[in-house]
């Protein structure tokens, strides 16, 4: 049978490593490495590989939790993390230039595994903009504009409560079809 | 010419004369590039039309791979990957902590003299830098 | 429950549109509000009928301009116009409100529930049922909007101060907040909205009384979306069977206590627009948890009537699930066995 799995991607800094590891009940696999570009700014290390993560659900099956890399160069990760994947899990890091941009690239990356399966969509670093309601509103009328039924939240990628509704909302998705 | 990213500056000629001598001196050595382990192409020689540009991160994402499953089986350090191909070999190893050494070749029977002759290029960076 | 009228707001329906009259002098404003008002009509069909004041049955007017305060007073003592006040601030005992800075959601959300309104009084004329006793919710958060302090109390087991103003949300007596909440959820639950009394209070009286409460992580919205979400025996605002539902935007769960029950229903209402049986049949959720899921919307401002335009969900279609149900029961029994509604 195949493992079954969901995957966060979206751009760099978004927090889906912390997201993988607030699922994750064994220590996270990490490929992570000092970054030798702007990135180090932002953070002190970058996912190169992947990040995976499990939970164990009943009969002694796994729920794998992969996390890709952000920036575009690990695209080909991308595809290889999500194929026969049960959704997709993007995070967008609200405090980049141009999060919306960012946003159509990963849906864009993602189109046909979106459509096969389902997205969920989590803004972060909201804390750090002056007026979160308002950001969120940017995502919103996106979403209406675009015909988009996802769900869109803001998240905070480091709590198990925010992660769990992403989840839970991919599933809910799944469920509707 | 320096290639400076914000966090680490490489010396990109003194690379690329060491990449040059490396596939000089090895006849089986068709393309030698030296990445960052995030993924970042810093020099490349190529020998013959052989195509790295995208080998680069994909280069760092299965050094780390390596890395990690090293530490995983907790054998030490993964010292090189070795990835055999039906038309030949790829090399991949360690310049430094932040470089990665990517080498190719496309005869079948050249296993050895690859491996031997990356270690050497990348000995002969990791000093030169 | 849900009862059934025979006026909705729904484009299908044939009825009478309501006289509506912008009595505000301030151009801009004025021409501001009208545009809401036809953009109200084209997404929920030909509700309002723009009409000089004078000849209106809903007039929107400011107390601050000349000659408002009068009119107030003789709206209030006629019962035949309904006064909407347009203003930063509703200093007087009118309920109907529309904040100036509000956008024209805001504008929006008055005048649907002036609209439900309108109508619940036509269709209550008809019938015997005891006002006071309604297990109606949006009466009661009119109410509590329209009150600058309030006090929500239910004998001597639950009190509550609000403070519109401030969007102060004090449960009194528990010091944890997450025993507050529990408190508030189970009697939200079990009581009925009937049963619960509201009563403005004074500055001094909300100040007592948040002394001697936990302050609540909430903001005034989602305690409105806790007291709907609890509300096994609401009906819903809207109250016609009939009507077809879908939500413009998804719920922020990441800070509304819900269930997985409820994300289901998002994500359906997001996707089709459908009446409750029809929600209810195909998702398997009990109408009520439906109705109470709609009138906790519908208080965040997420809920619309859908129009022709929207996806319709028929009874013959059934869903397409993307995964096997039991692979999802298998992935929620392990994300929630440590997650405390």
């Amino acid at each position: 049978m195949a493992q079954l799995k969901i995957v966060f991607t979206g751009t760099v800094g978004a927090g889906k490593t912390q997201a993988v590891e607030a699922l994750s009940e064994i220590p996270v696999l990490k490929t992570d490495v000092q970054a030798t570009d702007e990135v180090v700014d932002l953070k002190d290390s970058t996912t190169i590989a992947m990040d995976y993560g499990e939970m164990a659900i009943s009969d002694g099956e796994t729920l794998a939790v992969y996390g890709t890399p952000g920036q575009k160069r690990f695209a080909y990760m991308w595809d290889i993390l999500s194929r026969n994947a049960l959704g997709i899990v993007i995070l967008v890091n609200n405090s980049r230039k141009d999060p919306i941009e960012d946003l159509c690239v990963y849906v864009n990356n993602f189109k046909q595994h979106i459509e096969n399966t389902t997205a969920v969509f989590g803004v972060t670093h909201l804390d750090k903009a002056k007026n979160p309601a308002e950001e969120m509103n940017k995502y919103y009328t996106f979403f209406e504009q675009q015909g988009y039924h996802y769900p869109v939240f803001p998240v905070d990628a480091r709590k198990r409560n925010d992660v769990n509704v992403l989840v839970e909302s991919l599933l809910a998705m799944l469920e509707v079809g | 010419m320096l290639l400076k990213k914000s966090g680490t500056q490489f010396n990109v000629d003194v690379i690329k004369s060491k990449l040059s001598e490396a596939i000089d001196r090895c006849d089986v050595m068709d393309a030698a590039a030296a990445v960052t382990i995030d993924g970042h192409l810093v020099a490349k020689i190529e020998a013959r039309d052989c195509p790295v540009n995208r080998i680069a991160s994909m280069g760092s994402s299965m050094m780390s791979l390596g890395d990690t499953m090293t530490a995983e089986l907790k054998m030490g350090v993964c010292r090189n990957l070795i990835v055999e191909n039906e038309r030949g070999f790829l090399v991949l190893m360690h310049i430094r902590d932040d470089l990665i050494l990517v080498t190719i070749s496309h005869d079948k029977s050249s296993l050895g003299m690859l491996v031997s002759s990356s270690k050497i290029c990348a000995e002969s960076i990791r000093k030169a830098l | 429950m849900v009862t059934s009228s025979t006026e909705e707001i729904s484009s299908t329906m044939v009825r009478q549109p309501i006289p509506i009259g912008v009595r505000i002098f301030d151009e801009i404003k004025r021409k501001r509000l009208e545009q809401t008002i036809r953009m109200f009509n084209k997404l929920k069909g030909d509700i309002w009928q723009l009409t000089p004041a004078g000849d209106a049955q809903v007039v929107i007017f400011s107390p601050e301009e000349a000659g408002g305060e009068v009119f107030l007073k003789s709206a209030l003592d006629n019962n035949k116009i309904h006064p909407v006040i347009y203003a930063k601030k509703n200093n007087s005992t009118c309920p109907w409100f529309i904040d100036q800075a509000g956008g024209s959601l805001a504008c929006m959300n008055t005048l649907a529930d002036v609209f439900r309104s309108i109508n619940k009084k036509k269709h209550k004329s008809t019938e015997s049922s005891a006002e006071n006793k309604s297990n109606d919710i949006n009466p009661f958060i009119n109410r509590i909007k329209s009150l600058t302090r309030s006090q929500i109390v239910y004998k001597n087991l639950l009190s509550i101060y609000v403070n519109v103003d401030s969007e102060e949300v004090c449960i009194e007596k528990p010091q944890l907040n997450s025993i507050a909440l529990d408190k508030l959820r189970k009697v939200f639950e079990t009581i009925g909205i009937g049963n619960i009394e509201v009563r403005e209070i004074s500055s001094s009286e909300f100040e007592e009384g948040k002394a001697k409460s936990s302050i609540a992580d909430l903001s005034l919205s989602n305690f409105f979306w806790e007291m709907a979400i609890n509300d096994k025996q609401a009906s819903l605002f809207d109250e016609t069977k009939a009507s077809k539902y879908k939500l413009e935007r998804w719920p922020n769960f990441t800070r509304l206590q819900h269930k997985y029950e409820h994300v289901v229903l998002a994500a359906f209402f997001r996707r089709f627009a459908a009446d409750i049986d029809t929600a209810s049949a195909k998702t398997g959720i009990p109408a009520e948890v439906v109705v109470s899921f709609l009138n906790a919307t519908h208080l965040l401002g997420i809920e619309v009537i859908a129009d022709e335009n929207s996806i319709s969900f028929t009874k013959e279609a059934n869903l397409t699930p993307k995964a096997p149900k039991t692979v999802m029961q298998k992935v929620l029994g392990t994300l929630f066995k440590e997650k405390i509604h």
